[in-house]
């Protein structure tokens, strides 16, 4: 379906919208300790106990900065670039499970979700990844960067293998380093894109991991870096992305691996093996030190980390609005004094009888939860 | 070369064949204790396992399956990656030495 034709429709975009984030729950390979319900911050909290706490002060806020933004002459383009990518904004649809206990409207809600997608939409192709590929950069785009980058191929160097695995080390801290920061959201620190086809079963993967030195965690700010954007072309591999930026392949992208090209932050020369050790070192290095630090918080701590790494996602409407965006004093007394401890039992309880149905009552099922329209569910 | 014996079987979650001794890992407390190369046996994985699946050469987990945070990082690191055994953390103990076959979800001993 073109994106005009979408757009047409605000109930049949937000009943996509619900369905896709299902669909994106129950995964791929049966329902428990395989859906995002049970990510981490679990065992301490599940994610959605932080948003039932969350969601009556976070969705307002996006809402009413989206409005004023609108109101001020921003365009959709303009307030998605301050967002920065798509799969950072698709996090925020997550609170919308909880959206009846905002003071927002039915129809408010609607439109708010509605909202997200055009934001989404304005960096990808199809906003919800139905074909499960995140495409955000244009032919010529893949053209352009391919030809300017110097990509270290290789076929012709000295140990392949070796070169494969450090990248697969970076690779693999800087996916656990997100997942560390931004908690159940990892997708808000990184945007990986693709496949791009080349033609000869060769495929262009685009991984950015970025912010990766939010002020919420001040142990990062000994990182020497904020973004690493790794560029691979891979040969008869196999990979998809879902809403969420979640990928999946059937075997290792590694093993596949033909080129590739890491740059950090502005620099325009990609980096050598040994500078992409010295990444890796870092990101080890700090990832032990914010370890100590994760693990000397309690749940209520852990939480309020949760909710600034959702708030630290719309810092740039707040600060082009000159409005304080961290989260509210009134969050965290909700919190302390125990507030939603009732819904969240019921929640958990709700939790309990998901873990019988099957595939396709788990998506019906949560389809309705995520879907502003059927709020009073 | 003595015959192998699958000693638990699991959902293929990132292929590659690896031989290693186990290390049993039930809290994020004691990934201390992991050695470089050994084989990370752990009922699941977050990121406070960071340490030991930095030094692990497979992990096999009781609980998860394709989607699991064990999979993800596994096929990420490109190591072999065993999850939903449901039991590895009581069949399988310390030091012992086994075989991962994440290409087919095959936990082997020897006979």
């Amino acid at each position: 379906m073109a994106k005009e034709d979408l757009f047409m429709d605000k109930n049949k975009v937000v009943d996509k919208l619900a369905h896709t984030i299902a669909v994106s729950l129950a995964g791929v390979g049966g329902i428990k300790g395989d859906t995002g319900l049970y990510t981490w911050p679990s065992p301490v909290f599940l994610p959605v106990e932080g948003e039932i706490y969350l969601t009556s002060h976070f969705l307002p806020v996006l809402y009413k900065d989206i409005k004023d933004l609108e109101k001020k002459g921003y365009s959709t383009g303009r307030i998605a670039n301050l967002l920065k990518a798509p799969s950072r904004i698709a996090q925020t649809t997550w609170p919308l499970c909880n959206i009846s206990l905002t003071d927002l409207t039915t129809a408010e809600g609607i439109d708010l979700a509605f909202k997200i997608v055009q934001l989404i939409s304005e960096f990808r192709e199809d906003p919800f990844c139905e074909d499960l590929r995140n495409i955000i950069w244009s032919n010529e785009k893949v053209e352009n960067t391919i030809s300017k980058t110097n990509m270290i191929d290789l076929n012709k160097v000295d140990n392949p293998d070796g070169y494969r695995e450090k990248i697969n080390r970076l690779n693999g801290i800087a996916w656990l380093f997100c997942e560390m920061l931004y908690t159940s959201i990892h997708g808000a620190g990184h945007e990986f894109h693709g496949p791009y086809n080349l033609g000869d079963n060769r495929i262009l993967v685009v991984k950015e991991f970025y912010d990766l030195k939010p002020d919420f965690w001040p142990f990062t700010s000994k990182l020497p870096f904020n973004k690493i954007t790794m560029l691979g072309i891979y040969k008869d591999a196999n990979v998809t992305f879902d809403f969420f930026n979640r990928t999946r392949s059937t075997k290792p992208l590694g093993i596949s691996l033909q080129e590739f090209s890491i740059t950090v932050d502005d620099r325009i020369a990609p980096l050598n093996i040994d500078e992409i050790q010295e990444i890796t070192n870092g990101l080890e290095r700090v990832s032990n030190e914010g370890l100590i630090e994760i693990r000397n918080l309690d749940k209520k701590e852990l939480m309020k980390k949760f909710f600034q790494s959702y708030y630290f996602i719309v810092k740039p409407l707040r600060e082009e609005l000159k409005r304080d965006w961290w989260p509210p004093n009134a969050l965290y007394e909700d919190l302390e004094n125990e507030k939603r401890k009732k819904i969240v039992g019921a929640v958990f309880a709700d939790f309990k009888g998901l873990e019988s149905k099957s595939m396709e009552e788990f998506v019906q099922i949560i389809s309705t939860i995520f879907n502003p329209r059927h709020r009073e569910h | 070369m003595k015959e192998k014996e699958i000693l638990l079987k699991g959902t293929p979650a990132s292929p590659g064949e690896v031989r290693g001794k186990v290390k049993i890992i039930m809290e994020p407390e004691h990934t201390d204790k992991m050695e470089d190369k050994e084989i990370l046996v752990t009922p699941f994985t977050n990121p406070l396992f960071i340490p030991a699946i930095l030094r692990a050469s497979a992990i096999i987990t009781d609980e998860g399956g394709m989607m699991c945070h064990a999979a993800i990082v596994a096929r990420e690191f490109g190591i072999p990656c065993v999850t939903g055994t449901e039991q590895a953390t009581k069949k399988l103990t310390d030091e012992m030495e086994v075989i991962v076959d994440g290409e087919r979800g095959l936990i082997y001993g020897q006979k």
